[in-house]
């Protein structure tokens, strides 16, 4: 990446941070939304009690729980970032703008993640916090950290979708038919809420086409057992077996999308 | 079939171009040479928009083709993007959250300039369109700041082709009638201008060489100073020109 595109990243990035810190009370808000779920969680855990399924983990349904959401979260960074921003800069008119510039769109798509990712960080954070401090159930923070690696992986494994979706939204403008459905069929066959075991054995099959099964699995195997790094190679290398495939081909579809824009002259309208 | 424009610092023959349903640009031959001011005029749904679209690669024509110092407009050229600045009218394309020291610094790096020049030519523009000891966030900028803040925007990168898109809209006719004087001076220093405007008091002001469309055709074209004349003729047959396009064909893109 040359000086100028890093430069270009680094624009967008601070343009996002302080488009984003400028709503200081929706900034709030969405904390405040995080513990509300997190105290949701608690009382389903209490609900719930100590399944038979998930006790070679480490914790309870609660902890099980928690870091289903952290990768979750994580998955909604790649899938959202890109397509939000793309449908911001249509809607205020900016879109038009930033084309005319020499700025390649990939630079644009690698800078939307990062106030996102840094959103997320924090939302884990009062994940943390509120688990730990309100109800004395800790995640384990070095088995987080450990995890790290995964998380990005997993948050980059959705970037595939969130380009294809905002392709869309040059097109269409409203209504992607990708994101929406994909986050909810991400959070279906994730197992981020529940062990897949308890899923019919054909629709337990096909969450291994999903990228997010592999984030969670590794990412509560690092957290909520003994494993280490080593013991998830097979889910990393899944990961980013499915990110060198498709990452490629999702830019190029999101390119010919603005072309077709562009030849149909609806680039600027939304 | 190669087209080959004629020659100046814009260059356009245009067979045809779509904007959404309707075919916007029906055999546009045009071209703006150095120093000089091109105004285009004509009604809503003439065409304008989308032959500024075209010009700074925001739509690819259907058939035709245009240059900037004689390079061919292409979207996936880097290059031919340093050669033109879009002034888009006013109240659109700016982050609103941000002060309008933010966007520009925000551009001039999407310009590809570096922190040292970009921080020089921020400055700069600010200061020659009255705006260095007014910033603030641009939700709170006037319709005179704002249209100066589209030009500031389009001149960061010194473009030798300035393409305005009806850089008066929204201003009373003091504040319009010195955008005009600034337009005339940025193409003093050897820029080549088209502004888009419905405005013919102000185009004549402004302009060199006056372009009427309607229905996506060039219906006119002729000094300045002959409109200046007679600026009552001119609007009356395009007016006259846009009853027969709307009786032919209906057109209602903008």
């Amino acid at each position: 990446m040359t000086n100028s595109n890093l430069r270009r990243v680094a624009a967008v990035y601070r343009k996002e941070l302080a488009t984003l810190t400028s709503y200081r009370v929706d900034m709030l808000m969405r904390l405040v939304h995080v513990g509300y779920f997190t105290l949701s969680f608690y009382f389903i855990a209490r609900f719930v009690g100590d399944p038979e399924s998930i006790r070679d983990l480490d914790g309870g349904y609660f902890e099980f729980v928690l870091i289903g959401s952290i990768v979750s979260n994580f998955s909604v960074i790649g899938i959202g970032s890109f397509t939000g921003l793309i449908a911001e800069e249509q809607r205020q008119g900016t879109l038009e703008a930033v084309l005319t510039t020499p700025t390649p769109i990939w630079t644009v798509l690698v800078a939307s993640h990062f106030v996102p990712g840094l959103f997320v960080l924090a939302e884990t954070f009062v994940l943390v916090v509120v688990g730990l401090g309100v109800f004395g159930v800790g995640i384990p923070v070095a088995g987080l950290l450990q995890a790290v690696p995964v998380l990005v992986l997993t948050a980059i494994s959705f970037v595939p979708m969130g380009v294809l979706s905002a392709g869309f939204i040059v097109l269409v403008k409203k209504g992607d038919p990708i994101s929406g459905p994909g986050q909810r069929l991400t959070l279906l066959l994730s197992g981020a809420l529940y062990p897949l075991s308890v899923l019919p054995g054909w629709l337990e099959a096909v969450s291994y086409l999903v990228p997010a099964r592999y984030g969670v699995d590794a990412t509560r195997a690092l957290v909520q057992t003994d494993a280490d790094l080593g013991d998830v190679v097979d889910e990393m290398g899944i990961l980013l077996v499915f990110i060198v495939t498709t990452v490629p081909l999702s830019i190029a579809a999101f390119r010919r999308a603005v072309n077709v824009a562009r030849r149909a002259g609806t680039l600027g309208t939304y | 079939m190669t087209y080959r424009p004629a020659t100046g610092i814009l260059g356009m023959l245009v067979r045809s171009a779509a904007a959404g349903p309707v075919r916007a640009l029906d055999d546009v031959d045009l071209h703006v040479d150095s120093g000089e001011v091109v105004g285009l005029v004509g009604p809503n749904g003439a065409g304008k928009s989308t032959l500024i679209r075209a010009i700074t690669t925001l739509l690819v024509p259907s058939e035709g083709a245009i240059t900037i110092a004689g390079r061919d407009v292409r979207p996936d050229d880097d290059h031919i993007k340093l050669l033109f600045g879009l002034a888009l009218p006013e109240e659109r394309s700016f982050y609103w959250r941000l002060t309008g020291r933010q966007n520009l610094e925000y551009f001039a790096t999407l310009f590809g300039l570096t922190p040292e020049v970009a921080a020089m030519r921020v400055e700069e523009t600010m200061k020659e369109r009255g705006l260095a000891d007014r910033d603030k966030a641009v939700f709170g900028y006037s319709s005179g700041m704002l249209a100066q803040l589209a030009i500031a925007r389009a001149m960061l990168h010194d473009p030798m082709l300035l393409v305005l898109d009806e850089p008066t809209r929204s201003l009373d006719p003091i504040a319009g009638r010195e955008v005009c004087e600034q337009i005339r001076d940025l193409a003093a220093e050897g820029r080549a201008v088209l502004m888009a405007s419905h405005r013919l008091d102000e185009v004549v002001l402004a302009c060199d060489r006056v372009v009427a469309l309607v229905g996506g055709r060039i219906v006119w074209e002729g000094d300045a100073a002959a409109v200046a004349g007679d600026p009552v003729g001119l609007g009356r047959r395009l007016e006259a020109l846009v009853a027969e396009d709307r009786r032919t064909d209906g057109r209602t893109d903008g």
